[in-house]
């Protein structure tokens, strides 16, 4: 080793022990590693931003609030089956998103079934599923699942299943047409404004179709707008003469 | 104003279509008594258990 490469080392060493001694320096230090890691890591899985298919990209209990944090816009364009399947990061992922000002843009998507299946999260952003066509099990068993922002729907999109044990559902606002069955009945905690949503967004011209709710729906629309409102709204309606409405 | 055929479901039993169970159904013009059969409640709760045991074995 030359007396230029002995005199780099002796310095560098210094630097660290420096560093080190330093409580301030050293911080930032580590910080600065943490964040290099997380450039890194998250460059590569996301690929800079580029990726848009993500089938179980996201599933699995490894995925926590500690390290589900993503550099860059979740981007889910065709199948993306699975993609948060049993994700066990407990977190309001509208606001993570918002906070990072990302998006999850689903607009791409050309099937919804059970991308959130069993996944932790508590609050879902704007959801866009004019492509999506199928929502089988979309959010099968998301148990700790409070509200979802927005859901975009055409008359075409198919429910079977979709809020499969959303137990703790209360907030959910469609934007467009529910043209096909759907059923609510897993979420007794559905508020009146949501119900109010639902029901105005049912496909007028659709036929042969149910809107199934808890057996508290009535109760609780009542409660918000006046006895009698729940029949009003629905039974009494005209416009969705086309539906039948279920109680389970 | 439109007036509903309203089933309810007797004590102790369910209604179902074949695609679901309920214990009231208000229909739709298009829907029929005729589309639904009543049903012991333990056929119902037998389903919801076949269910939750798919459900812990799939994954």
């Amino acid at each position: 080793m030359d007396n230029l490469e002995k005199l780099q080392d002796a310095i560098s060493g210094h630097l660290v022990e420096i560093a080190t001694r330093i409580p301030s320096v050293h911080e930032e230090g580590v910080e600065e590693g943490k964040k290099t890691e997380y450039d890194a890591f998250w460059g590569a899985f996301q690929d800079g931003g580029k990726r848009n298919k993500y089938i179980y990209g996201f599933a699995g209990s490894g995925w926590t609030a500690d390290n589900f944090k993503p550099k860059y816009d979740i981007i889910l364009s065709g199948n993306n089956n699975f993609a948060f399947n049993s994700n066990a990061a407990r977190i309001d992922l509208a606001a993570y998103l918002e906070s990072k000002n990302l998006k999850l843009d689903t607009s791409g998507m050309t099937s919804a079934s059970e991308i959130f299946r069993l996944s932790a999260f508590t609050r879902l952003p704007k959801l866009d599923f004019n492509k999506a066509g199928s929502m089988y099990f979309t959010f099968r068993e998301c148990s700790n699942l409070h509200t979802i922002d927005e859901i975009n729907v055409t008359a075409s999109n198919a429910y079977n299943n979709t809020f499969y044990g959303c137990t703790s559902l209360v907030e959910v606002r469609f934007n467009g047409t529910i043209g096909n069955s759907i059923d609510f009945h897993w979420s007794t905690g559905l508020s009146a404004e949501s119900y109010k949503n639902i029901i105005n967004h049912l496909d007028s011209t659709a036929t042969g179709v149910t809107l199934t709710v808890p057996t508290n729906a009535p109760a609780v629309y009542d409660a918000k707008y006046g006895s009698g409102s729940w029949k009003r709204d629905t039974d009494d309606n005209i416009n969705i003469k086309g539906w039948s409405f279920a109680y389970a | 104003m439109h007036n509903r055929i309203i089933l309810e479901a007797s004590e102790g039993m369910m209604l179902t279509d074949g695609k679901g169970y309920y214990v009231r159904v208000s229909l739709g013009d298009w829907d029929s008594p005729d589309n639904y059969r009543e049903v012991p409640k333990e056929e119902y709760e037998k389903m919801l258990d076949a269910d939750a045991e798919v459900d812990t074995n799939d994954d």
